[in-house]
């Protein structure tokens, strides 16, 4: 199956060893993966500021972007799927061209996770890691699309990985994009309690679905000296040590 | 109580204050678990909270028609209604109807509409005492302060901030303070002498039924029952939204009120007053007890103007502070911080709306959008929608400041060129990559300096996603 | 009618104003306009009532007794009176207890009933508030009983004073369990119009309570700390 990539800007520009890891996943379950050229971003920042003229500008370019193409579009971020799935088209809607290429866009867009499980029913993509994990399942993700059975089915199916509960594991961890600089005291408070329930399941990786989360715990961890480190589930699925079981 | 332009000062504040975390976190840890294991085991919970959102969606929708029937239907009970079009004007209805009966004392119990329009203010003014008989507020009354939580009031105040308060304020003795049974008695005993004496009962009304011209009174306590059976005349006080169609409906809205407010599957009294005490010339064809005379204040105090708009459904709220427990950014900061009689997700969207973003703009600002409000809310308000509409209309309206409304256009301006793009991350990396060391920039300056406050930022990665791709880059 | 039809028509413009947008984005659009809401349907109702009424009321805190007769039942009221040092009642009139013969039987035993009727005169009410705070038991009979919840359903009325389950610290409601639904909407359907037969009808599920103070739950704030049910058992 032929599938687009849309990497989304943080991934971009902070985290590209993600993309590469979602791309190779997707190929080892057999897709065929195209990145999109020109891509830049949804418009979340612009449309959570309130700026409504930019993000429609931007979702318009961004849906224009994929509509060049009809394969599905993965995305390795909850909030970028939320975005694209059901804010864009709602923006788009007066725009006799742009809406319905976003409403066709949104129909066959999925996040990460969600595409492998739900539309290709793999759980197991033949992924190997022995090291200790804990789970964070990122806000727009899990409330904007339930999005939380899919990665943890996929983490568990990971060889020798061992997964350990978070507690209070579905509240926020305070990124909330701009809120965190513009409420940092908030946000920095909802980031240590988030932070305090991590280090205390001992585990050495947190795994997330959204860099933007990943940036904010990972920025607060290396803050605190903490040697837990973040991966995004891309990163844990792509993995394949060699397995002790050969 | 409206509070100049310092949310942001109070709620750093309060993040820095550990000790009302851990207030807080006892608080909202118990009532959301208590909501939690409510609804665990009651499997028609989610169908029955689709049913009570319908409910609401249809009274707002055809508000004048039920409020119509509500009032009439008092009316033919031998109830009084009045309209109040703004706060003032409950006031001074009240007010009014307190002079006109030589009312010298009165006792209340807990309205939050009575708190939104000051009304203690406006009757002390006028000679008319006021006490709080609600436990938790009555506290706040005695301590010149405010409640903190829609249904929880106190739960900044521990027990010995009340013992304190007891023994200072209201005469009680070393024994009298001694544990929270104790105190709980010697409330009791002290305010039951408030209802003997007063000469009016001011209450608010969780519900008002239309068809029946009912009101619906919810407390755990009794101080709701005692303050409309007890003095001769009682006044409630009720926003014009709290409507519901019939008596089926108000009991589905109680229910999922009790499990989404405490976990409980109904408070312990329901309360549902339809009209004053029933007398005839014969005595053994009379009710025993009851206020003689019933007044309904129906207060719009701005709600009328949200109907019809984007921010109708906030008024489908039927106050059960679910979404304050559940709420990571009320967790943080608590009630007082918000400065407003609605604290919380609702209050973001409910203040604003009431009382414009001019001195209210803050409060949408204050949320990661995370969604656990809408999750928890028994009649499926969709708050974030609201938040957003909200920071639209403060971008239109107010507008942002300078660096992030320049910094916006810049984003958007390249978000839709890629050349444009690629060359702002190319000077982004390199701005950044000056202040990096090992990969982390531990100072970003000016506004962004809130995020290195506690964070480190990580330094942009050497080559994109994309030029790495292009290039034939592949993770095996 | 005291609201005027000016403000009313008000209010339709501004709900008007919003026909025809497109319906609140987000998970759960608005409900169409006079649309005929149904009810989820209740769940059968179960055979037995009284089995999680007794499980609810007493993890309240509530004390359940059974009377087989109405002899029983006022064996039970006087033991709960004698108990408390009660010699008196706040109480119901005999009618609505659904206890034939109770008044009698309770003075047999030297306690009195009173019915609790308080004058509309200031002072008057004040001195005879002060008298009826001095009763220490609550008595009355109950229109229906929920199951789910552990709830008591009273109305107000002639011979039916609201202070009889509010004022004394012990309240006693004597229910015939022929009156028990096992939800709030089975028992609403059971009885449509309940709520006009009196100025009050309030649902009772368990002692006063609060937990104002550190979440700590104490009964007995306002309203009575220690509540019984006398499910009497006879036609």
């Amino acid at each position: 199956m032929r599938v687009q990539l849309l990497a989304t800007c943080l991934v971009d520009t902070l985290f590209p060893q993600v993309g590469l890891a979602a791309a190779a996943v997707l190929e080892r379950v057999g897709c065929e993966v195209h990145v999109p050229e020109r891509q830049t971003c949804c418009g979340q920042p612009a449309f959570n500021g309130g700026f409504a003229d930019e993000a429609r500008n931007i979702a318009r370019y961004t849906v224009g972007l994929l509509s060049q193409d009809q394969a599905p579009v993965v995305v390795p971020s909850g909030s970028c799927t939320d975005m694209l799935v059901h804010h864009a088209p709602a923006l788009l809607a007066d725009d006799p061209v742009a809406g319905p290429q976003a409403r066709a866009v949104a129909a066959r867009t999925y996040e990460f996770s969600q595409f492998l499980v739900d539309v290709l029913k793999r759980t197991d993509c033949g992924a190997c890691l022995h090291d200790s994990a804990t789970f964070h399942p990122s806000c727009h993700g899990l409330r904007g699309l339930g999005i939380d059975h899919q990665p943890r089915a996929l983490l568990q199916s990971v060889d020798g990985l061992e997964l350990k509960p978070l507690a209070e594991a579905e509240t926020c961890c305070g990124f909330g994009g701009l809120f965190a600089v513009k409420m940092s005291e908030i946000s920095s408070t909802m980031l240590q309690r988030k932070l305090g329930h991590v280090e205390a399941t001992g585990a050495r990786l947190l795994i997330a679905g959204d860099v933007s989360c990943l940036a904010h715990m990972g920025g607060g961890l290396h803050r605190r000296g903490s040697r837990v480190e973040v991966r995004h589930v891309a990163e844990i699925l792509a993995a394949t040590e060699p397995s002790t079981k050969t | 109580m409206s509070q100049p332009v310092t949310f942001h000062r109070r709620a750093a504040a309060a993040a820095a204050d550990t000790t009302l975390q851990a207030k807080l976190q006892r608080a909202t840890t118990r009532l959301t678990s208590s909501r939690q294991a409510s609804f665990a085991v009651w499997p028609e919970g989610d169908a029955v909270r689709d049913h009570a959102r319908a409910i609401r969606a249809d009274v707002i929708a055809h508000l004048d028609r039920y409020l119509a029937q509500f009032a009439h239907a008092l009316e033919q009970r031998g109830g009084y209604v009045h309209w109040a079009a703004t706060g003032a004007d409950a006031v001074s209805i009240v007010t009014r109807i307190a002079t006109e009966h030589g009312v010298r004392r009165a006792v209340k119990s807990k309205s939050m509409v009575s708190e939104e329009i000051r009304l203690n203010d406006g009757l002390e003014a006028a000679g008319v005492t006021v006490v709080e008989t609600d436990l938790g507020e009555w506290v706040v009354q005695l301590a010149h302060d405010h409640p903190s939580h829609i249904i929880a009031p106190i739960i900044h105040k521990s027990r010995e901030d009340i013992a304190e308060l007891f023994k200072s304020a209201a005469g009680a003795s070393e024994d009298d303070v001694s544990d929270v049974a104790h105190m709980t008695a010697f409330a009791r005993t002290r305010l039951r002498t408030e209802f003997i004496d007063a000469d009016m009962g001011i209450s608010g009304a969780n519900f008002g039924v239309a068809e029946t011209g009912s009101i619906c009174l919810v407390t755990n306590e009794g101080n709701g029952r005692l303050t409309t059976t007890v003095p001769r005349i009682h006044v409630a006080l009720m926003g014009i939204e709290r409507i519901v169609p019939n008596i089926e409906d108000l009991g589905t809205m109680l229910r999922v009120l009790a499990r989404s407010a405490t976990g409980q599957p109904l408070s312990v009294y329901s309360n549902i007053l339809s009209g004053p005490r029933r007398t005839t010339d014969d005595e053994t064809l009379s009710e025993p007890d009851g206020p003689d005379e019933l007044h309904v204040v129906l207060v719009d105090n701005g709600r009328s103007e949200l109907l019809g708009g984007e921010l109708a459904e906030i008024l489908y709220c039927i106050r059960c502070g679910a979404c304050l427990n559940a709420c990571p950014v009320y967790q943080s900061i608590g009630g007082h911080a918000y400065g407003s009689v609605y604290p919380g997700p609702v209050g973001a969207v409910l203040t604003p709306a009431l009382q414009g973003l001019g001195v209210f703009g803050e409060l949408p600002q204050a949320s990661s959008l995370c969604g656990a409000c809408r999750e928890v809310c028994p009649v499926r308000i969709d708050i974030p929608r609201m938040l957003l509409a909200l920071r639209r209309r403060s971008v239109q309206e107010i507008g942002a400041p300078a660096w992030i409304r320049y910094g916006m256009r810049a984003y958007a301006a390249a978000a839709t060129r890629p050349a444009l793009f690629r060359f702002a991350v190319r000077a982004s990396r390199a701005a950044l990559g000056l202040l990096a060391r090992r990969g982390w920039v531990t100072r970003l300056p000016g506004p962004l300096s809130g995020w290195t406050s506690t964070r480190d930022f990580p330094a942009f990665a050497k080559r994109t996603f994309q030029d790495q791709w292009r290039s034939g880059a592949r993770q095996r | 009618m005291s609201i005027d039809e000016a403000i009313l028509r008000q209010l339709q413009a501004r709900i008007a104003r919003g026909a025809g947008t497109h319906a609140p984005h987000g998970h759960q659009a608005a409900a169409p306009t006079s649309v005929v809401i149904t009810p989820p349907r209740p769940r059968a109702a179960s055979a037995d009532p009284v089995s999680p009424f007794t499980t609810a009321w007493e993890s309240l805190g509530g004390v359940v007794h059974h009377a087989q007769s109405a002899a029983d039942a006022i064996s039970i009221v006087a033991a709960i009176c004698r108990s408390a040092g009660a010699e008196q009642t706040l109480s119901w009139r005999e009618p609505d207890l659904g206890v034939p013969g109770i008044v009698d039987g309770l003075r047999r035993l030297g306690i009195e009933s009173d019915y609790g009727w308080l004058p509309a005169d200031r002072s008057e009410r004040a001195a005879r508030l002060a008298e009826l705070e001095r009763i220490k038991v609550g008595v009355t009979g109950a229109s229906g009983a929920i199951g789910e919840s552990g709830t008591v359903v009273l109305v107000s009325g002639p011979g039916r004073p609201r202070l009889a389950s509010l004022l004394p610290p012990i309240h006693v409601t004597l229910l015939h369990v022929s009156r028990m639904h096992a939800s709030l909407p089975d028992f609403l359907a059971a009885e449509p119009t309940i709520a006009d037969g009196g100025s009050n009808l309030v649902l009772i599920t368990g002692p006063s309570r609060t937990a104002d103070i550190e979440m700590t739950l104490t009964r007995g704030v306002h309203g009575p700390g220690h509540v019984h049910a006398v499910l009497v058992h006879s036609a």
